[in-house]
């Protein structure tokens, strides 16, 4: 028998491709992607709250004492081109009891820093090349900002968060005239909030939380977060 | 014997395969979906604006917006004075007050307050946006904010480049 004349065999499967339409979903893509990039952000925008020295923050008191059990402390930072000026009442600035030196300054001095690497990180980012450059000595906004902890001193207590100077959350910033704009906002930064300590849980301020473990800078403990811009050392 | 006939395949037709198009459509979309901002104001990052970093977190609210960059001191969007050398022109200047800036700021405070009156509209706070160049000195940003103060704007809100979360 001729085998041209079989007939061709019949599968079983008669599979037939079915090809999927895509275009509708390709205009979606194509109205979707630019438009979503011209709204994409890819920075985040923040705002750091201050106000005049005339109608400054009042300080956050739930009672007022007639006889306060220690002096207010009256925080102040010094900016100048030779480093931070930190003064205070409290013990650790060395300033005195009225919080004024007489004479010459004894008040906390934090001098520049010369760690090129610390420069680098603070002035440029960590970026390395490009436009950006770091000056050879910049201010130690690190060890101010260790200084403001200790002053502070958040810590737990039979499950309560404790601070020293509880009710204080004003700073004074007074920078010189020729001190840059990017030093006070990372002085603002120093003096704002800390990461919470170990030994308990923070939690918000609001209906629900416990006031003894709350922190109105949540997830964060307030140091000095009431920030003043003052005229200036000169 | 015949011939046998030459076997002569179709021409095969060619089919686009977008499927790796269409992969990488789907996880650019899913990410710019994440990157959607609804921001309410905008920041024009320049040669001669630089916003500081920051670790704030605050988010910015709808208000006046003063920039000043290291070319000039613009008032929403509107132009007001040149900066050189990281101070503007003295006399421009009435000791720290500068003229220029308060005669805007003050007809914008005398509008919003104007308006502050009409059913619907809320008061007026005094607040201020400040966007400015990380390189500005203080001197300039001593007399923006004390023209600001005089202007009756006295609650700042100094914008950096804040940290996600």
């Amino acid at each position: 028998m001729s085998k041209r004349n079989r007939k061709p065999r019949k599968s079983d499967e008669d599979v037939k491709e079915i090809v999927l339409n895509l275009l509708p979903f390709m205009n979606l893509m194509t109205l979707l992607i630019p438009f979503l990039l011209l709204s994409a952000s890819f920075i985040t925008i923040a705002v750091i709250d201050s106000s005049l020295p005339a109608i400054g923050a009042p300080q956050p008191k739930d009672k007022v004492d007639e006889e306060e059990k220690e002096p207010p402390l009256n925080l102040q930072i010094g900016i100048t081109e030779e480093g931070f000026t930190v003064s205070g009442t409290s013990p650790l600035l060395g300033c005195g009891t009225a919080g004024k030196a007489d004479g010459e300054n004894t008040c906390k001095q934090i001098p520049l820093s010369d760690n090129a690497e610390y420069c680098q990180e603070s002035q440029c980012g960590g970026v390395t090349g490009g436009d950006c450059r770091p000056d050879p000595a910049c201010h130690d906004v690190a060890e101010l900002r260790e200084l403001i902890k200790r002053l502070k001193n958040p810590r737990w207590e039979g499950g309560s968060l404790v601070t020293d100077y509880p009710d204080e959350g004003n700073v004074i910033i007074a920078p010189n005239k020729s001190i840059k704009y990017s030093v006070l906002i990372g002085v603002m930064d120093a003096t704002r909030d800390m990461e919470a300590p170990s030994g308990g849980e923070l939690t918000p301020v609001g209906p629900g939380y416990g006031k003894e473990t709350s922190s109105e800078c949540y997830p964060d403990v307030c140091l000095f977060p009431y920030v003043v811009v003052a005229g200036g050392v000169k | 014997m015949g011939k046998k006939a030459k076997f002569r395949p179709e021409d095969p037709e060619a089919e686009l395969n977008i499927t790796s198009l269409m992969d990488i459509m789907t996880i650019i979309l899913v990410f710019l979906l994440k990157s959607y901002s609804t921001e309410e104001i905008t920041v024009t990052p320049s040669e001669d604006l630089s916003l500081p970093n920051s670790s704030a977190r605050l988010k910015p609210e709808l208000a006046v917006n003063a920039v000043v960059t290291k070319a000039s001191i613009t008032v929403d969007g509107v132009e007001i004075l040149a900066v050189s050398g990281g101070a503007v022109d003295p006399g421009q200047k009435r000791g720290t007050l500068i003229s220029p800036l308060f005669d805007r700021l003050k007809d914008l405070a005398d509008r919003e307050k104007a308006n502050a009156e009409r059913p619907g509209y809320s008061p007026f706070t005094g607040r201020l946006l400040l966007q400015i160049d990380k390189d500005i000195p203080f001197s300039l940003v001593r007399e923006v904010m004390y023209t600001a103060g005089q202007a009756q704007f006295g609650e700042f809100k100094f914008v950096v480049y804040g940290q996600e979360g």
